[in-house]
């Protein structure tokens, strides 16, 4: 009697342990459910690969109200494969979208006087474009003429589709201070060109007063040109778009501007492939100028020459000994066979070509 | 070793850490010629980004090894002319804006121009190849 009294009382006391655990299960899975919120936290789950929930029911109580959101639901209806948030995300080009130039723009800088340099860097050659000017939605803008009628600021997302595909048309609008004069030292004559401040060959606007400036034809070639040629060929080998931007600056009322600060910046790249910040000079070695009228004579000095003992690079004519600039603009087609390289100085140049002279068309001494 | 580099008619190689111009002509120009032995640092390599087989290194002229490629989007050291076997040079016949140059006299180091042709590029009207060879 005794002895089935006992396993009476120990049949009960499994019974209660056993009801007692299943209560808390319930209690636990409603808990589980509630702490999980968003999709995201379900993806969490189970990208944490937490799967082992149900066994984990079977653990004291303490251990199920630990805080695992993670922990996955016993819930048979949850997903079993992998949401679409594994796959990369879609790329998005955060400058998609138009921008809205501002109608005037007075950049604050300053550079050093000019000293045989035709252009410096500004802010550590870094443009000024807030992250709201920059887009690879493509647009031009040219700021209206002030009061004295001189050009303003240019503004552009050049592209291949602003790039112009026919031929260029001449210009008759005269910007102000042009008082053209022809010098033999300056290439080409004359001292003054319509200088785009947007170029031709970025946007297509050629006779448009409003992209004009009287500039030298040093600023032109020196200052200007090579920076549009980069943009250009940049913009042709990628198809990317760089803002590009243009501003003349003036002193007080004079009708010549001292100089142009020039901003490229390549767009889909982030300035990995186009990133400048320059201010070039609108000057002429050997002429002195007033800007105030662009008025201009030659310097009673003469056109500078270059120092006999600074290293430079220099082309000289096999046949005849004639000694051009690297960047002459009639040597292009010179024939490789007469073509001597030279890198050195005017001096040592001398020394080993004593008939050596100075090429009429460019002057290098 | 060969260094092979771009130059401006003023001798120019970079502005403000970057290249002055790119053409494709002679991407693939400089992978014909070198083959395997093609050899660059991690920036130029974007632009040879789908060509494979081009070793990347860390500082220039990255191997002297007889007949290997240099690709130089960089300063040119004067050591690594003197153990240069000879120059690959592509003019782009036009002025970039400069702050890194070429400043080394082939001639003066003994290097002969042994050829000299034009390519017609896809933004360059002509670029003219030059092999220099001690």
């Amino acid at each position: 009697m005794k002895k089935m009294k006992l396993r009476f009382i120990t049949l009960l006391a499994v019974l209660c342990v056993l009801f007692t655990a299943c209560t808390d299960n319930a209690v636990t899975t409603t808990d589980n459910i509630t702490d999980v919120v968003t999709s995201a936290d379900i993806t969490a789950d189970v990208t944490n690969g937490e799967t082992n929930a149900p066994a984990e029911d079977t653990q004291e109580p303490q251990e199920t109200q630990e805080p695992q959101e993670t922990e996955k639901p016993k819930d048979t209806t949850a997903p079993t494969t992998k949401p679409a948030e594994t796959e990369p995300p879609v790329q998005t080009n955060p400058y998609d979208r138009p921008i809205t130039p501002a109608k005037t723009y007075k950049p604050v800088f300053s550079v050093p006087a000019y000293t045989n340099k035709a252009y410096v860097a500004v802010n550590g050659n870094e443009p000024f474009f807030t992250e709201d000017e920059k887009t690879t939605v493509a647009f031009e803008f040219y700021g209206e003429l002030d009061s004295l009628k001189r050009c303003t600021y240019t503004f552009a997302c050049v592209g291949e589709e602003t790039m112009p595909t026919g031929s260029r048309g001449s210009i008759s609008h005269k910007p102000t201070g042009w008082v053209q004069n022809k010098y033999d030292f300056v290439e080409s004559q004359n001292l003054y060109n319509r200088c785009h401040l947007i170029a031709w060959q970025l946007t297509g606007e050629n006779n448009n007063k409003q992209n004009l400036l009287t500039g030298t034809r040093y600023l032109n070639v020196q200052g200007m040109i090579p920076f549009e040629d980069m943009v250009g060929d940049y913009v042709t080998e990628t198809g990317n778009h760089v803002m590009y931007r243009v501003t003349p600056i003036f002193t007080g009322n004079n009708l010549l501007a001292d100089g142009v600060l020039i901003e490229g910046w390549s767009v889909e790249d982030e300035g990995d492939g186009i990133c400048f910040n320059v201010y070039s000079y609108n000057v002429q070695p050997g002429v002195i100028i007033d800007y105030a009228t662009g008025e201009n004579r030659a310097d009673p000095n003469g056109p500078p020459k270059a120092d006999p003992n600074a290293s430079a690079s220099y082309v000289i004519n096999k046949g005849n000994h004639k000694v051009h600039k690297a960047d002459c603009g009639n040597i292009k087609d010179m024939n490789p066979d007469n073509r001597i390289d030279f890198v050195g100085t005017i001096a040592e140049i001398l020394a080993q070509y004593p008939d050596a002279s100075s090429a009429g068309c460019c002057h290098p001494y | 070793m060969y260094i092979v580099v771009c130059l401006d008619t003023m001798g120019g190689i970079l502005f403000n850490n970057r290249r002055q111009s790119r053409d494709s002509v002679i991407v693939n120009d400089v992978v014909n010629m070198a083959g395997e032995k093609l050899y660059m640092s991690a920036y130029s390599k974007k632009l040879f980004k789908d060509v494979d087989g081009i070793t990347v290194g860390e500082e220039f002229p990255f191997t002297y090894d007889e007949g290997a490629y240099c690709f130089a989007e960089c300063e040119i050291p004067e050591e690594a002319v003197d153990k240069a076997e000879g120059f690959v040079i592509y003019h782009w016949n036009k002025l970039y804006p400069q702050d890194v140059s070429f400043d080394i006299s082939l001639v003066k180091n003994n290097f002969k121009l042994e050829s000299s042709e034009d390519l017609v590029g896809t933004s360059h009207d002509k670029i003219t190849k030059e092999i220099w060879k001690k």
